[in-house]
């Protein structure tokens, strides 16, 4: 039988077109839904895993209705997987995203590993990849720069302070890339066209319990206003004069 | 009383976590996914240590029996757990077990009753949101500072006789990072504005001179590759507090100023007059870095360095 290789992706509206309202309510209407970088670099480290398993690849994304339309199928799609599953989620969390993807893992067959990218773009809490290992009771390899297949499982290379660490697991595992395992390739004119024909199946995620959790504030965070002193330093020795001076009028040197 | 765990596994550098606990009713207790140091540092300051050893074997082996073992001690109220890797993957094996909320960027926290009362930090710091929490829950995050104490506490070490399917085949040392970028008065950040990799020899001497830490933007460490990640500031990487901080070459992106936000004093060097940190610093130098940061290092050198 394949065995199948999943990658979880989000398909999110990106903080970097919003603005933050004075409630500390998120302003989208000039922003675009995006896969975020290091979901772009999940899927092309999972495909290449795949191809080298010779394994399926399945992208699961979670969320509300917008993950399921072609704009963002398309955009999953032209980047290399064999099929989508989409699980509906109105209000996507961190545990919502990882019971969703563990209920997919589990229904797959001969699933070889779950890859994820490092962070999400929306929730932000980056303990997805963590949270469905746990669920699974499957090992996490996390923040990988490279995984590899290995006799009945799989290698990876994770950067850290002390060194790099080469860690083998028997049987499937969690896998989370970090953001430069790789630089993902920009799909070209027979990549998007192909996406298009590519199997999407839309699932509706398990009810969850009710929510224990309540929102009690919610605020903008505003900077600190600065001094905001402009120096033009043509003459740099000059302008830098300048500025040591104000800095130690100022106490800050 | 529903018990609080603050989980150690990187290094001690948990304080930070310390702190917030602090502000729950329950007694703390740590869990240590580590090394015998990070176990023997906790200790010594007094707390109660119960320690997977980490030493030869990957956290990810670990990381099922010690949710077990967290499980097994009771009801859990609330685990704090800072952002590294394997930090993470114990707090997730455990929230998992025992189906638990997450907050993420937890700043403050405070009891109500039996609900968690969490302040946390959304969308990368643009918005302060808080939030009560009823049943167990997960909080994430800055873990920094090495608690210190007199009284010694106890370490109890918790064997695990099967490591299951994980194994770590081999561990390629690399040069420490350096000194922890939390901990530095004054950081010299270099972004995209640096036109060449020997060109951080400048920036070092601009940062000795200043008694600074040297940092970058994010392309520098993970696109460029020029220095570690861990030194890179922004949402995604560290977020600091110097007394100065000192901005060469860099736009001044949401993404990067959250990092720096705190900073005491900011200081740009930069050739934009329009560029967006220009609002967002103290004072602006606005030139060519390259001519603006050998004078600057010139005018400081012979100045005190904190």
């Amino acid at each position: 039988m394949t065995s199948t290789v999943l990658v979880a992706y989000q398909w999110a509206t990106t903080t970097s077109g919003a603005t933050v309202r004075p409630d500390g309510t998120l302003d989208t209407a000039r922003a675009k839904p995006a896969l975020s970088e290091y979901d772009q670099v999940a899927i092309e480290l999972a495909r290449q895993l795949a191809d080298e398993a010779g394994a399926r690849l399945v992208a699961v994304g979670v969320g509300d209705d917008g993950v399921a339309a072609s704009l963002a199928t398309k955009a999953v799609g032209s980047r290399g997987p064999d099929e989508i599953v989409v699980v509906r989620d109105s209000e996507p969390s961190t545990v919502s995203v990882a019971a969703a993807l563990a209920q997919v893992a589990a229904a797959s067959p001969d699933v070889l590993a779950v890859v994820t990218g490092d962070a999400s773009a929306d929730h932000g809490t980056r303990m997805v990849p963590a949270l469905l290992a746990g669920l699974l009771h499957w090992p996490l390899l996390a923040e990988v720069s490279n995984v590899s297949v290995a006799e009945g499982g799989l290698r990876a290379v994770q950067p850290r302070p002390s060194g790099l660490h080469t860690t083998q697991v028997i049987g499937p595992a969690v896998v989370s890339a970090t953001p430069d395992a790789l630089t993902p390739r920009v799909p070209g004119m027979r990549d998007i066209l192909a996406a298009a024909k590519k199997p999407v199946h839309v699932v509706d995620g398990a009810a969850t319990a009710g929510p224990t959790t309540r929102v009690v504030a919610s605020a903008r965070v505003d900077p600190p206003d600065r001094r905001r002193r402009v120096i033009p330093a043509q003459d740099a020795i000059g302008a830098v004069e300048q500025l040591v001076n104000e800095m130690r009028t100022a106490g800050v040197l | 009383m529903n018990g609080t765990w603050v989980i150690a596994a990187e290094d001690a550098a948990v304080a930070s976590l310390l702190d917030l606990a602090g502000g729950l009713d329950a007694p703390v207790r740590v869990l240590v996914v580590g090394s015998a140091p990070v176990a023997q540092t906790l200790a010594a300051a007094g707390l109660t240590v119960d320690w997977f050893d980490a030493t030869d074997a990957p956290a990810a082996a670990l990381a099922t029996a010690a949710a077990a073992h967290v499980l097994a001690a009771g009801s859990v109220g609330a685990v704090l757990a800072g952002t590294g890797p394997d930090s993470r993957l114990v707090a997730g094996a455990i929230a998992a077990a025992c189906g638990a909320q997450i907050v993420g960027d937890v700043t403050q926290v405070a009891q109500d009753g039996t609900d968690v009362v969490a302040t946390h930090l959304l969308y990368g710091g643009l918005v302060e949101q808080t939030v009560a929490v009823r049943g167990p829950v997960l909080l994430v995050a800055g873990a920094h500072g090495t608690p210190a104490g007199a009284v010694p506490g106890l370490v109890a070490r918790i064997g695990v006789p099967d490591l299951g399917p994980v194994r770590r085949l081999a561990v390629a040392p690399r040069p420490p990072a350096g000194e922890d970028l939390h901990e530095a008065t004054r950081v010299v950040g270099v972004g995209r504005g640096l036109r060449d990799e020997a060109d951080l020899a400048m920036l070092r001497e601009l940062a000795g001179a200043l008694g600074a830490q040297l940092a970058c933007s994010r392309p520098l460490a993970e696109g460029l590759g020029w220095l570690p990640t861990e030194r890179y500031l922004g949402i995604s990487g560290a977020r600091i507090a110097p007394e100065l901080y000192v901005a060469v070459g860099i736009s001044g992106q949401g993404q990067h100023m959250i990092g720096v936000r705190d900073a005491g004093t900011i200081v740009a060097v930069n050739t934009d007059p329009q560029a967006a940190i220009v609002d967002q610093a103290d004072w602006t130098l606005v030139g060519d870095l390259y001519d603006v940061v050998p004078a600057l290092t010139k005018a400081l050198a012979g100045t005190d360095a904190p």
